[in-house]
């Protein structure tokens, strides 16, 4: 669990990575450094020591500059960082109705009819066998 | 260390409960033999899978990451690849790597099984693809795959007991591209279920087939085979990782030594025993099992044992379209298939071809990953929002699967320096894509990148060699008639140990230029029944 100074730094990270894009939100206006956070964190325990030292190692530095000498020093870290802040993001209901689409389940009904013409032109086309 | 009994008398041990392991199970023990079969992992539930929950898209990435170097489970064991440029790709479980697979089922098409004979090249297999055809059939419908009948690659109008799962928008978008340049195309043979089939639903298009159906639709063989193996009587012991094979003083296998998950080394005795451990698995367990009659390896005369590895090398060439085309949905599994450079054309300079598959391309975290090396800026920051308008739902793949040619410096050898967590030494993979392979790549990728933009892509990203692509682990324990040239006959059995089969991929002579898991099943299913048949001059262990 990240303490308050954690989480203000990561959402000035976040937002560099994730601006807001009309009609898409930032990082913080996702809700990404709040319970989306924790969530992603208990799906990949795996990262949570190499994004906890992104986040501490980019501490009291200019987000920017700090993401330009992470992404470069710190792959590994980087890596965590931005694929933790990302998973989040989608997760948000803001972002996914920003992005509207029509996720599955989807019945899968069968769709040859929309291509069965073209078929008889593949088989007249051939295909020489060996 | 005190050796425990295993579970009892057995006809046939099987070893490995994947793809061909589930074939044996199913046709040795409904016709009677006891079947015992040895699993490293366990069994996974469709709602073990993470497809269509939250976490989907972050544990494909880690739990259920088709690289057991990756996924570091307790089932897995590692495979050093630092001298390959291919990931080899595998599920340690009840079903194997059909769990992970995405459920390509292909046939290999007549020349495939004649390679010296028309191309001068490698060798013929010992049967040809009219032998097979029979197990092709039979086991395309006891799996229940869908696809459509006809496709005039093939010499005979094959049948699917499915209809096609749909090909959706981007399916429709690129075929019109390859009818612009009159090349060949056809709804793809998938082993999923279109429509409910026996004990499995329907597909639900979650798109999640290469981290565990999470619907149950996908024909992975815990659903096709393994059910019905024990309720005929087969035992499955899983947790049971297999360390060696033992042999009797007439050079007979005896059955196999194994460690349980409490750490307790077990034997499991058996008349016969059937390898179905995949390409490295097969292999690294013969390497494995030296004694004073079998220096080397058993079953190894011809020191062939894990030689001639074939993985197939995989490109992919990404388009991206101006409009929606829904390329989030499933299945995975792939729209389209196509062969229209399957075959050699001297003209290209080099032999034998590859078999494209048209995918789409998953969620909207898979658009937004940042790799090591790469400009950050051009990942995140505002770049983030572009390249997620731009790909997601409009961006769709031609895998293309390369037949490589089988090469004895590329291969599996033990390492005995490191070892698993039971303390068996691990495999190392030498592998190097071939010149003939590195022409075909070169070729198909730009044809490929040439379907895209006559379908109307806006811009299009190959990636040459895709790393972690080795899902199709082949050839090192090689048929054939000649003991000095093959490991095994025909039918599976060890030229040096007659109560010995391999039935997974290690025994394709070649590595044909589809996905080989129909292939797989057919050729095992066609060595147990020979097995049943004979089983009268089989010979045993006491």
């Amino acid at each position: 669990m990240l303490d308050p100074d954690q989480r203000r730094t990561f959402a000035a990270l976040a937002d560099v990575l994730i601006p807001g894009s009309d009609p898409m939100p930032s990082a913080t206006a996702a809700g990404t450094p709040d319970a989306l956070l924790d969530q992603v964190l208990g799906y990949r325990p795996d990262l949570a020591e190499p994004f906890a030292e992104a986040v501490a190692w980019c501490t009291g530095k200019d987000p920017e500059a700090a993401l330009d000498a992470l992404s470069v020093q710190q792959p590994e870290q980087f890596q965590a960082l931005t694929l933790l802040t990302a998973g989040a993001y989608f997760l948000s209901p803001r972002t996914k109705a920003a992005l509207a689409y029509d996720p599955p389940p989807r019945t899968a009904h069968d769709d040859v009819n929309s291509y069965i013409d073209m078929l008889a032109t593949v088989v007249d086309r051939g295909f020489v066998i060996r | 260390m005190n050796t425990q009994h295993g579970h009892g008398d057995a006809d046939v041990l099987i070893v490995g409960a994947g793809a061909s392991g589930g074939v044996a199970a199913l046709e040795l023990a409904g016709r009677g033999f006891r079947v015992v079969c040895l699993e490293q992992g366990g069994w996974a539930l469709p709602d073990d899978f993470t497809g269509g929950k939250p976490e989907w898209e972050l544990t494909r990435l880690k739990q259920w990451n088709p690289s057991p170097n990756v996924r570091g489970r307790e089932s897995d064991y590692p495979v050093d690849t630092k001298e390959s440029p291919i990931e080899p790709l595998m599920f340690n479980g009840v079903g194997g790597s059909t769990i992970m697979f995405s459920g390509h089922w292909v046939r290999a098409l007549p020349s495939d099984f004649r390679v010296r004979t028309l191309d001068g090249v490698a060798d013929d297999w010992p049967f040809g693809y009219e032998d097979l055809r029979p197990f092709y059939d039979e086991v395309t419908h006891h799996i229940g795959a869908s696809g459509l009948d006809g496709d005039p690659a093939y010499p005979d109008p094959h049948t699917f007991p499915l209809p096609p799962m749909p090909i959706g928008k981007y399916g429709l978008t690129v075929a019109k591209g390859l009818d612009k340049l009159g090349w060949h195309w056809w709804p793809a043979p998938n082993a999923i279920a279109s429509r409910k089939f026996k004990n499995r639903p329907a597909c639900l298009r979650y798109g999640a087939c290469e981290s565990g159906c999470p619907t149950g639709a996908k024909a992975s063989t815990d659903f096709t085979h393994w059910r019905d193996a024990i309720a005929a009587g087969a035992v499955l012991v899983t947790g049971a990782r297999v360390r060696q094979l033992t042999v009797d003083n007439r050079g007979l296998v005896t059955g196999a030594e194994y460690v349980d998950r409490t750490g307790v080394v077990r034997h499991q005795a058996a008349g016969v025993t059937v390898l179905a451990a995949n390409g490295i698995g097969t292999p690294r367990l013969l390497l494995n099992s030296t004694s004073a009659q079998f220096p080397d390896g058993l079953a190894n005369s011809s020191g062939l044992v894990g030689k001639r590895l074939m993985i197939h090398p995989y490109a992919s060439v990404y388009g991206t379209y101006e409009d929606e085309l829904e390329t989030w949905l499933g299945p995975t599994g792939q729209a389209l298939q196509s062969m229209q450079f399957y075959e050699t054309d001297s003209d290209r300079g080099f032999v034998r071809g590859a078999k494209w598959n048209l995918m789409p391309t998953g969620g909207p975290l898979t658009h937004t990953l940042w790799e090591p090396g790469e400009d950050w800026r051009d990942a995140f920051g505002p770049a983030f929002h572009t390249r997620l308008r731009t790909t997601f739902g409009r961006y769709t793949e031609w895998g293309i699967t390369t037949e490589d040619l089988p090469e004895d410096h590329n291969e599996v050898v033990l390492d005995p320096g490191v070892t698993d967590s039971d303390g068996i030494p691990v495999p190392k993979i030498r592998y190097t894509i071939g010149e003939n392979t590195e022409r075909m790549l070169k070729f198909h990728v730009d044809r490929a990148t040439e379907a895209h933009l006559a379908a109307g892509a806006t811009s299009v990203h190959p990636i040459p060699v895709v790393r972690e692509s080795g899902w199709h682990l082949l050839g090192t324990a090689r048929m054939g008639p000649d003991p000095a040239t093959s490991v095994v006959d025909e039918y599976g059995r060890a030229h040096d140990v007659p109560n010995l089969f391999v039935i997974d991929g290690s025994v394709f002579v070649t590595s044909t230029g589809v996905n080989p898991t129909a292939t797989i099943m057919a050729v095992a299913l066609r060595s147990m029944r020979h097995l049943a048949d004979n089983r009268h001059n089989q010979t045993t262990a006491d």
